[in-house]
Parts: C-alpha cells; structure tokens; sequence
C-alpha cells in the first residue's frame, strides 16, 4: 500500500461532480435533461473506475486481440496505482445520484455534509455501501457520549478484530502457501487450502466490516448491516442475501430492477440474474478470475431457479436436510471461491481439477508420516499448532453463529448474563494478545 | 455518570490484561530490552575470549557491534560491514593472508548503519587498515529504523564529514521501550522463553547451533544451510521482486555513502567494496522494473569509480554462474558461494 496526496482529487472530483449534478437533477423539471444529468454523473464516476481499475486490463485483452490480427500497434499501459476503496465511494456516490433523480433523497446543500457521505472515515475504504436516506440525516444530529452506543460499537470492533486477527490472518498463513505455488500441492491440501480460504474471506471482510460498523457506533451512527452469517445459507438465493449485503442490494436496487427483475419472462429474467454477477464479478477486480468468479455465481443461481421452478429439488423443512443443504451450499460458494482466490486462472483450473486427486495416496502417507508428509500434506507447511488452532477458532466462530439463532451478534451477547458477557469480553481480548496474527497484512476487499 | 460507568468498564477490563502483559514482558523479557546493556556486555566478553555463542538472536546486534569494536584489544585488520548477506565472511577467509579480520555485519545494514559503525571504530580509536564493505540496492534506497540505536555514532561520523548536510529526515523512536512494554508478540516471545532458557549460551570453542562465532560471523542452523526445496526458493524470490519492487535511489543516501567514502580515504583507510548475488528467482522478479537490480550495480560501480574504490563481485547471480544450490534463500549466497565472489578479482 501507498500513500499518493494526488490521489485525494479523485475523491474530490467525484464529490464535486455529483454535489452539483444531484443539485441540478433535483431543480431540473425537465425529464430529458434530468436523464441526461443523471447520465452525466454516472459517466464521470465510471469514466474514473474505467481509467483507474479497469483500462490496463482492458488494454492488455485488446492488445491480445490486435496481436492475433497482425496489426502493427498495441495500446499503451498506464502505470497507476489503484486507490484504494475506489469500487466503494464510487458505488456509494452513485447511490447518492440516483436516488436524488429517483425522488427518494432530497440533494444536499450543504458542500461538508455531501463530502462526508462519500468520505465517512469508518466505511470509506471497504464499505459498507452506505444509502443517502440511511446516513446523511444522522450527520445533522448533535452527537453526545452514549455509553449503551460506545459499548456496543467497542463490543462489535472486538469482534471483528477477533475475526481478522485471531481467524483470518492465521488462516491466511496455509492459504497463501498454497496458493502461491498450487502446483506443488493437490488432493488434501487443497481442500484444505480452499475450506480456509472460504473462512478467511469471510472473517476478513465480515472483521472489517464489523470494525467499520462498531467505530461508527461509536461516534453515535448506524451503518447498515454487511453479512449475516452467510455459511449458514440453505440456498445460493440465501447466501447472496447474507454475503456483502450492501452491495448486493446496490446491485439488486441499480441493476438488477431496473433491467425488470424478476417481473419479466422466464428467459429474461434468468439473463438478468447473470448479468448482474457478471458485473458483480467485473466489480470485484480487473482480472479474468473474477469475472469467471461472478459468471459461476449467476450460473449457480440461475440453475437454483430453474430446478426449483420445474420443481426438480423441493425445500424440505426437515431440520437434517435444512443442514445438509446448507452444506452443499458451502461447497458451491467454497468452489467458486477458488477463481475469487487463484492468481490466475491457470491456477485456478489447476486446483479445481487436482482437488480429488491423490487423496487415498496422501492418507497412507499422513497415517505413516513419510517424510514428514503430515507437515506438507496437512499442515501446509506451518506448525501442527497453528493448524489446531486455527480449526479450534474457526470452530469457536460457527458456534457463535449457531448460538446466536435469528438475532444479531449485538443482541446475542445482550442476551447473557453479566458473568457470560464479560467472559466473552474477556475471551476475546485474551485471544487477541495471545494467538492475534500481527504481520501487517491488510484487509482483502481494501484491494477493490 | 455515563463516562464515569464506562471508564470503570473499562478499567476493570483492560487493566488486568495490562498488568499481566506488562509484567511478564519486563521480568522475562526475551529481546533483554529493559535489561540494560549488560546482557550485551556479557555476550562480548564470551566473545572476546575466542568463544562462539548460540542462542543469542534475541538482542540488540548494533549495540553488540558496538561493544564488539570496542572492546577489541587493538585495531584489528579488517573489518567487515554489511547486512547478512555478508555476515559469512571472517577470520577463516583472511587466515591465508595472516590478516585478523572481525565482522561486524547488521540485519538489514543501511548506510546509516554503516556510518555508524565506522563512527564507532574511529571515536574507539580501532579503526582498520582496512573496510570491506557489503554493497546492495538496501544499503542507499531506504532504511529501517533498527540502526537509531547506534544514532549517536552516525551523528558523530557526518560530523567529522564537516558538511552541514541533512542526509535523512528521520522520527526517533521515543516510545519503543512502552510500546514494548504492552506489546502482546513481545509477551507471547516472553511466554515462549519460560520454556527454553532465553538467555545465550557459551558453547566454547563448538560449532554454535544458531548463533555467532568469536570473530563475528554468523553460523546458521544446518537445516536453513541445507534446503531442500530449492524451486520453492526459487519461486518464492520471482514472486517477492514482482511484488516489491525496489525503491528509487535516495539522493540523501547516495551523498552520505560517497561523503563516508572520502572520509575513510582521507584517514589512509584502504576501503573494499563486494556485491553478493541474488538468488536468480529474486534477479528475474525485479528484471522489469526500472530501478532493477542491474540498474543499482551500475550506480554502485560507478560510485566506487568515482572514488577510485576496489570494488568486487556482482548483484547478478549470472555473473558467477549461480544457481539455487548456491543459496540458502533467495537474499543469501551460502558461505562457500560469497568466498568465491569475495575472492574474485575485479
């Protein structure tokens, strides 16, 4: 990571742009020109994706393209960096325009009031994707010290530090040795390498999310949620209802329904779904693995629809099949996490096809522990402790899940009594002195 | 009431967790950073009594440079300085020529660093016939902070330069003994250390497990020695030159290594430059970029022309023919591999 002052105009330009579009919209009668308002904003905020995350990927595929045809020029590359948090703020000054033009949010006069909606500290660099109507009323009232708000919000931090620190960060340890060099592994280790990378995403993002969420609390405001334990979804309907919430239904509320939805005809509205994780995928980073990445999310639930639809699988209410569905999807989300996860996507089909591969061998192996074969094909490379304790913290997070039932992580810990509630305060500060991860890595998602 | 009821909380939350910390960090211990210097002293005494040492990675090197130097019953020869990738080279390279030889290499060696070390050998009055000084793209592109503990020496030396020249704006690091305090690595190393002795060990004239011998070099573990995975190490360097390139050349630290340069040739002080290659997977990771590796043996050369200094070996592990096998990771050349380059006439 960098630090570039430059860097701070385009921030700035896109406050500027869409301060005074959503102002024009709102005094602008005429319909057309509204449009043509509207159109102006969103062009500038993704002329600026397009140019920052999006042209030298763009290029190079062109530059391929013109290398097949024989022709005697290729496109040049820029070499700058991507800021950071760019995908974020533009999203959420979009929102801002859009609902403006939509009738839902009156524009904002004041300048300091907008740039802070786009600017938001806790939730600038990886969300969540904030709504005008949810956040900008809450910066005109007076803040005093809450003590249930400062409680919570630190209660919430320290469960996100406890899913980045303690969680994530060690799972990152056996993730990244395998996916720097898949090749030299297959069968056990890459499942095992996959499984992590399935958690270490989500407490990398959910962490940081709760972090962002709780420092809000905090200083007295309310963001919106981003996941509800997702791996606890029965459908891959389920899970995009849980996973990254914010941007999904930004994509559901500026994509998805403006294409029609679901209101439209069968084969339309299978397209629609695609589409819309196509785009998500493209979202998440200028790279072909992400695309393919999104792709296989619209595939998967296109297929959900079309099974459910022709009524070829039927959701039991039995709590045995709730779990077993919950575990397939799991495994869905946790393939298609591979491309999400793969350098490229070499890597990524090679550990898609060497997942089964070798196993029996590498079971005789760890049962004889052949040269020290538990220590390459188990623990990656790392210590046996490490590995013990990163399914033991893993496990302690599902459980919370579980134990939570329907209500919020908040309101679980409301639930207990004051000796259960400051075990758990306890419990996580201890984790975090004695088994926190401390090598400066970053949140993944600061990358989009 | 509110902030009162929250301050209590918290105090009653926190504060145990402090204490503990801050406790078991102080008594135990295990970089001997609230333990003064004595622990270094010592380490130096077992030294110069022609002993090797092991266990010893917990410590402050600089300052054990420090004492090393001067307590050196004369001004030794040579003096070797650098980083670790030159920490190899010592009495047994110079044996053939009868020339006493100590090495006083650093982790992560800057030219302030450098400085300071050579500050150190001229306020004690050692300073040698002669420097052979390790030379790489770290030594005046960047710096760590590790080297303000020898600060006054640097301070000392660009004063003798009589320039007033600010080579580098740095931030002293005021807080490092609290923050070490609270530090919860530093308390899960001390929990570590009451398990196995945390102190070193005086090993005689035996070959050291990890740790120095008495001339200054270092010895390391025969597995690190001996790797198994050389395509891993391979693999593992590329990745590292994509990733982090290298930084552009600092203008401040280019003047204070040639300023330290004239320096040691107006004191009669014969001054000998070598370049360690990288392994080829690092060399091929950095090949794309501007300030590559080739670039950085090109502005060193021509600084050592400049100066009319001897200068030797090559960052580029081609030069010599080197493949992973003569490495022990992808930054260091293995013991046999530097004596080759370091005897290697330009």
């Amino acid at each position: 990571m960098f630090f570039k002052p430059i860097y701070i105009f385009i921030l700035a330009f896109t406050i500027v742009i869409d301060y005074f579009a959503a102002i024009w919209i709102a005094s602008e009668e005429n319909k057309k020109r509204r449009k043509m308002l509207l159109s102006l904003s969103i062009v500038a905020n993704v002329g600026v994706l397009v140019i920052f995350k999006y042209y030298n990927f763009l290029a190079s595929n062109f530059n391929i393209a013109l290398i097949h045809s024989n022709a005697n020029f290729t496109l040049p590359l820029l070499t700058i960096l991507l800021p950071i948090g760019l995908s974020f703020h533009t999203f959420q000054a979009m929102s801002y325009t859009i609902e403006v033009y939509r009738g839902n949010q009156q524009p904002e006069k004041h300048f300091g009031i907008y740039a802070l909606y786009v600017m938001f500290y806790p939730q600038l660099v990886a969300g969540p994707i904030e709504r005008p109507q949810n956040i900008i009323h809450q910066f005109y009232e007076k803040k005093y010290f809450n003590y249930e708000n400062v409680r919570a919000g630190l209660i919430l931090m320290a469960w996100g530090f406890f899913k980045k620190v303690v969680i994530a960060d060690r799972l990152a340890l056996f993730v990244n040795t395998v996916y720097s060099h898949p090749h030299n592994y297959n069968g056990i280790s890459l499942i095992i390498a996959t499984v992590f990378f399935s958690f270490q995403i989500f407490c990398d993002f959910s962490g940081y999310s709760d972090i962002a969420i709780g420092c809000a609390r905090v200083m007295g405001y309310d963001l919106m949620k981003n996941f509800n334990r997702p791996y606890l979804s029965a459908s891959m309907s389920e899970f995009w209802t849980r996973w990254h919430i914010s941007l999904s239904t930004w994509f559901r509320d500026y994509v998805y329904i403006p294409l029609g939805g679901s209101r439209v005809s069968r084969l339309r509205f299978y397209f629609n779904l695609f589409i819309v994780f196509l785009i998500s995928g493209l979202w998440h980073g200028a790279n072909w693995t992400f695309i393919i990445w999104g792709a296989l999310n619209g595939c998967l639930l296109v297929l959900e629809n079309i099974l459910l639809s022709e009524k070829v699988i039927v959701f039991s209410p039995k709590a045995y099949h709730k779990i077993m569905r919950r575990c397939f999807v799991f495994i869905l989300a946790t393939l298609a996490w591979i491309f999400f996860r793969a350098n490229n996507l070499s890597d990524a089909w090679y550990v898609l096809t060497h997942l089964a591969l070798g196993i029996s061998q590498q079971l005789i192996l760890i049962k004889s522990n052949a040269h020290l074969a538990r220590g390459h094909i188990l623990y990656l490379e790392q210590d046996m402790i490490e590995f013990i304790y990163a399914i033991f913290f893993v496990l302690v997070m599902i459980f919370i899940h579980y134990a939570q039932g329907n209500n919020t992580f908040l309101e679980w810990i409301e639930s207990k009594s004051k000796p259960g509630r400051w075990f758990m305060y306890y419990f996580f500060i201890a984790s975090f002195i004695l088994f926190g991860v401390f090598n400066k890595s970053s949140f993944i998602y600061f990358q989009f | 009431m509110a902030t009162r009821r929250f301050f209590k909380n918290l105090t009653i939350l926190l504060l145990p967790f402090a204490i503990i910390v801050a406790f078991v960090n102080y008594f135990i211990d295990p970089a001997k950073v609230f333990s003064g210097d004595h622990y270094i002293k010592e380490i130096t005494l077992v030294v110069l009594k022609g002993h090797n040492v092991e266990n010893i990675s917990n410590y402050d090197q600089r300052l054990g440079r420090k004492y090393f130097i001067e307590a050196q019953p004369s001004s030794p020869d040579v003096i070797v300085l650098g980083s670790s990738r030159l920490m190899e080279l010592g009495m047994d390279f110079y044996a053939d020529s009868n020339l006493k030889a100590i090495n006083c290499c650093v982790s992560h060696a800057s030219i302030m660093d450098i400085a300071a070390l050579v500050g150190i050998s001229d306020s004690a009055k050692k300073l040698p016939k002669k420097f052979v000084i390790n030379v790489d793209p770290d030594l005046i592109n960047g710096t760590t902070d590790e080297w303000q503990s020898i600060e006054p020496y640097y301070k000392y030396i660009t004063q003798k330069f009589g320039k007033k020249r600010t080579y580098l704006q740095y931030h002293k690091e005021y807080f490092k003994k609290l923050l070490t305090l609270f530090s919860p690595s530093y308390f899960r190393a001390a929990l570590g250390n009451i398990r196995s002795s945390g102190t070193y060990r005086d090993v005689g004239t035996r070959r050291p497990e990890f740790g120095e011998y008495a001339d200054g070099t270092v010895c390391y573990p025969l597995s690190y020695m001996h790797p198994t995975d050389t395509e891993k190490i391979f693999l593992d360097g590329e990745k590292e030159g994509k990733q982090k390139p290298l930084n552009s050349p600092q203008p401040g630290l280019v003047n204070l290594f040639n300023d330290l340069l004239t320096f040691l040739q107006s004191k009669g002080v014969h001054v000998e430059l070598i370049m360690i290659p990288y392994s080829p997977g690092y060399y091929l990771g950095h090949s794309n970029e501007k300030y590559n590796i080739q670039f950085y043996e090109n502005l060193l050369k021509k600084i050592a022309v400049k100066h009319n200094v001897e200068i030797r070996g090559s960052l580029n592990p081609h030069t010599y023919n080197f493949s992973m096998a003569n490495f022990y990771d992808m930054y260091h050349c293995n013991r046999i591999s530097v004596q080759k380059v370091a005897s290697t006439r330009p």
